[in-house]
């Protein structure tokens, strides 16, 4: 049975007092007793003498030619009763042989009660004193020779009773008991009510970490002594701050280790060696469509994820696979995570290879269409060369006919190539765009105005409408080439005669400029495949030989617009003539960041 | 942990058992267990000398009163059916009646020449029922009788006697009368106007020294020297110790004798005209103290402490205050100590128990006692 402390504080309490109330007591028992005790022994001593001096003197005055000790014996009663009077108390005499001869107390019920002390006086010639309990009272026996004229006449016995001894310690006891019982009450008392006062700190010293057992950590404990107790408060609220401050950091580097995973790229899933979710970020749930999940095997559906896990848990140490899911081209990368002293945790990160995987995809397909554009003009060239050489023509007009066919071919090869090395470099990670802040209103003038000149030439009409602009980031040479290219093709589809409305407005935190032309339009299909490199629309194929457009105008368009975070769009109905809507961001959303959501837009 | 605590209780159940066991009693002393004593526990310094009584003898009745130069008489106040002062001769051992009176003896001394007696007589005045007392001398052969003191004198019963057959005496004039049994007179008058209980006369000095009570203090007596010129009726008085209940002069050494109160005992002191200063002797619980002729000894008288009884026991140690010696066992002594002028004889007087003490008159029965010792 365990006691409280404070119960066991008030049970030493009152041992400890009842201890030192014990001792306290024996001392004065012992101590008084012991004290009347030789008081007694001496004063028995000193009677002894004085007796003896008195017999004596009796004796000597006694005239008789007896000897001393004849006459001690014969006048023994008178001489018992003399010093009994005097001293008030029992007194026997004996011969020197120890025969009893007289008792100051004529009826006696105790015979020979001084023997032991008389036997032992006779054989040492020296006084003896006894100590006795008779009934529960102290006596003193004591005998002692009569020396007179150094002859001992006789002996003599008191028998002393020591009740005032007796008394007082029974009257002592009681006070002590009663002093005692008191004593014990106040002490109990007031040790319960202390006690309370004393444990008070404690109580609360409790209370306030069941608090922060809680969570609540912003408490701290006022005591106003500065003791013991008030040193283990300030400890104790040294301690509380300290851990509000390491929970505030942890919490803050947990925050910002959050929001480094948030920003990474990739998802990341952390699974500990039973397949506990330590951590992960925003991509899983957007990759898997599970929220918070807390153990590998809440995915459901991904039961690749938990193979990876198996097998990382069965010691591979790198596995790399790639998936598709939900529409995803997904590579997953597992490794262990070792750290000396912790045990093994694993780490999946999913990486999303879609974008990559379809730039491959037009990177194939580009490099199919550029073998096959190179191969045309190539083999009307080497046609035309083979023709002259096999056949030796001297016609000057085939010749000619044909050399300008070469020539023109070659040319269109160049062009081809130029565009070409354009694209390649806009696929290059590292595209020398040379982005500052720019003015579009500006920017658009100068292209209207440039245009307009040749836009002259069919008596097309470029009209530019806009309103102020914020700035935006872009190279402005790109930007002009874009602006150009459009235009261009706006021109070059408008009939004689027709305008073509340039406008650019803010709309929604971007820049919107449409350029619309009259001309014939664009069908739906087309308007799919106008953006994809070396598309051509076919009537563009079978007109203008000497422009020969290599159908990459309109992708390099895109990829610049795209590579300045903007989108390039289409409206246009055959018959009712285009709309080209470009959007670029203005400055400030590109710096404090939009959507961080995937960048493959729809 | 759990050790100490258990320690600490199985220690508490131990003395408690043993407090319970012992049931108040003595656990150093043991109950029913001679021991023998072997020191002489009452003397504190163990003496090298050893006293032993030689004869202790009944003298005569009556309580003994002073003894002559020679050592052959004592004056003895009996009291029968009158107050008698008696003579005693030591040798022929016999009584003879000195003075029968109807007036009470207050005390009496032989002269310094062992001619006469001077005696204080208690007066009561029939009529107003005054109390006084008076001084007388008588010569031994009871030839002549005369008063000393005045009339209108109210002699202090405790007088001492000059080195010149005078009388020294205090009255209640804060007067102290040396006077002879011609009837010369000298009269002194004590300074401070102090109230003087006890005189007697230093010879050497020619001075007096007296008990009187303090001035400040009623309660108390100081022990006074006062030196009597010959050119001045006055004494000036010099305190020599303060608290003194009882002294006595030593003829031969002019050495005084007294025992000083402190406290709840007294200290026996002595002091001469020379002495800047008193000297402690002893302390213990005194009665009464002087010296022995030869100025060697002190005999004095010592009570037991806290005795409701009257009794005391006579003793005698070296003027030093060492070897004290116990000479009697406790006796209810009435006299002063009576030392044989040479011999190592002492008279003293004992009251003794009687069974007409119902009656309500005076008398006591008195014995005196002699008692021969010897210290070897």
């Amino acid at each position: 049975m365990q006691l409280s402390y404070r119960v066991r504080m008030i049970l030493y309490n009152i041992l400890l007092f009842a201890f030192a109330f014990l001792i306290v007591v024996f001392c004065v028992f012992q101590g008084t007793s012991y004290y009347y005790i030789n008081q007694t022994k001496d004063a028995l001593q000193k009677t002894a003498q004085d007796s003896t001096l008195f017999i004596s003197q009796e004796l000597k005055n006694i005239q008789s030619p007896d000897s001393l000790k004849n006459r001690f014996i014969a006048n023994s009663l008178y001489l018992s009763k003399s010093i009994s009077e005097n001293e008030n108390h029992r007194v026997l005499l004996f011969d020197t042989d120890g025969n009893r001869i007289a008792d100051s107390v004529e009826e006696t019920t105790i015979n020979n009660s001084l023997k032991a002390e008389l036997d032992l006086s006779l054989a040492e010639n020296a006084p003896v004193f006894t100590l006795k309990s008779i009934n529960d009272a102290s006596m003193a026996y004591f005998t002692a020779p009569v020396t007179i004229d150094n002859t001992v006449v006789g002996y003599l016995g008191f028998i002393y009773s020591m009740h005032e001894m007796d008394t007082f310690l029974r009257v002592a006891g009681i006070l002590f008991g009663i002093g005692g019982l008191l004593g014990l009450i106040v002490l109990v008392f007031v040790t319960m009510s202390f006690s309370k006062h004393f444990f008070q700190p404690i109580k609360d010293l409790t209370k306030i970490s069941n608090e922060i057992n809680n969570g609540n950590y912003n408490l701290t404990i006022y005591y106003k002594h500065t003791d013991e107790i008030g040193d283990l408060t300030h400890a104790f609220n040294g301690m509380v701050t300290n851990i509000n401050n390491v929970i505030l950091q942890l919490e803050s580097e947990r925050k910002r280790l959050a929001g480094v995973l948030a920003s990474i790229d990739d998802g990341l899933l952390a699974i500990d060696k039973n397949g506990n979710i330590i951590t992960s970020n925003s991509y899983i749930k957007t990759y898997f469509n599970v929220s918070n999940p807390k153990t590998i095997y809440d995915f459901q559906y991904q039961s690749f994820l938990r193979d990876i896990f198996d097998s990382l848990k069965n010691g591979k140490d790198h596995i790399s696979e790639e998936i598709d899911c939900n529409n995803r081209n997904l590579l997953l990368i597992g490794s262990p995570i070792r750290e000396k002293g912790f045990e093994e945790n694993y780490m999946i990160i999913i990486r999303n290879m879609t974008a990559a995987r379809h730039i491959q995809e037009e990177q194939r397909k580009f490099i199919s269409s550029v073998s096959h554009e190179l191969r045309t003009p190539l083999t009307t060239i080497i046609g035309y060369t083979d023709m002259l050489t096999r056949r030796q023509v001297a016609d000057p007009e085939i010749l000619n006919r044909s050399l300008n066919t070469i020539n023109r071919e070659g040319h269109r090869l160049l062009r081809l190539v130029d565009n070409l090395l354009n694209v390649n470099k806009f696929d290059k990670a590292e595209f020398d765009f040379k982005k500052t802040n720019l003015n579009i209103v500006l920017l658009l003038s100068e292209v209207v105005e440039q245009m307009q000149i040749k836009a002259s030439q069919t008596d097309v009409e470029i009209n530019y409408v806009s309103e102020e602009l914020p700035e935006i980031l872009g190279d402005y040479d790109r930007l002009q080439q874009v602006f150009i290219n459009i235009i261009h093709n706006a021109i070059k589809y408008s009939n004689r005669g027709d305008i073509i409305d340039v406008i650019s407005a803010i709309e929604d935190n971007h820049i919107v400029v449409s350029i619309r032309d009259y001309g014939p339009g664009i069908s739906e299909i087309e308007q799919k495949r106008i953006f994809n490199a070396f598309y051509r629309v076919e009537e563009d194929r079978s007109r203008g030989y000497d422009e020969g457009g290599s159908g990459l105008g309109l992708y390099i368009v895109k990829q610049i617009v795209e590579k300045h975070d903007g989108k390039i769009d289409i409206v246009s109905q055959v018959g009712e003539g285009t709309n080209i809507i470009v959007t670029l961001p203005i400055l400030s959303v590109l710096i404090y960041g939009g959507d961080t959501d995937e960048k493959n837009t729809k | 942990m759990k050790k100490t605590p258990n320690k600490v209780i199985f220690f508490c159940f131990i003395v408690l058992t043993l407090f319970i066991s012992s049931g108040c009693q003595n656990l150093f002393i043991p109950t029913n267990v001679p021991v023998v004593l072997r020191n002489d526990p009452v003397t504190k310094d163990p003496s090298p000398q050893q006293v032993s009584i030689q004869s202790y003898t009944m003298a005569s009745p009556g309580v003994v009163q002073d003894i002559t130069n020679s050592g052959n008489n004592l004056i003895l106040f009996t009291f029968g059916t009158t107050y008698n002062i008696d003579t005693y001769n030591t040798e022929t051992m016999q009584l003879s009646s000195f003075v029968n009176s109807d007036k009470k003896a207050l005390s009496a001394l032989y002269d310094t020449f062992d001619t006469g007696i001077y005696y204080a007589e208690k007066l009561i005045d029939p009529i107003t029922g005054s109390v006084g007392s008076q001084i007388i001398w008588s010569d031994v052969n009871q030839n002549t009788t005369r008063v000393i003191s005045l009339p209108e004198e109210n002699v202090i019963q405790h007088f001492g006697i000059g080195d010149s057959g005078q009388v020294v005496y205090a009255n209640n004039n804060n007067q102290i009368v040396l006077a002879d049994s011609e009837g010369n007179r000298q009269v002194y008058s004590v300074l401070n106007n102090y109230n003087i209980l006890a005189v007697d006369y230093i010879n050497q000095e020619k001075g007096v020294v007296f008990i009187a009570t303090d001035p400040q203090n009623e309660e108390r007596t100081n022990l006074y020297y006062a030196n009597m010129k010959a050119d001045s009726a006055e004494l000036a008085s010099t305190l020599i110790a303060e608290n003194v209940s009882s002294f006595d002069i030593n003829t031969l050494t002019n050495q005084v004798v007294f025992i000083k109160n402190t406290g709840d005992s007294q200290t026996i002191r002595t002091w001469n005209t020379s002495a800047s200063a008193t000297s402690g002797i002893a302390t213990g619980n005194y009665d009464s103290a002087r010296f022995t002729p030869n100025g060697e000894r002190i005999v004095f008288t010592q009570s037991t402490p806290n005795s409701d009884s009257q009794v005391k026991s006579i003793w005698i140690m070296d003027a030093n205050g060492k070897n004290s010696l116990q000479l009697t066992a406790p006796l209810n002594i009435n006299s002063e100590i009576i030392c044989h002028p040479y011999k190592s004889v002492l008279f003293f007087s004992v009251e003794k128990s009687s069974d007409s003490i119902s009656s309500a008159d005076e008398h006591t029965l008195s014995q005196t006692y002699q008692l021969t010792y010897k210290i070897d």
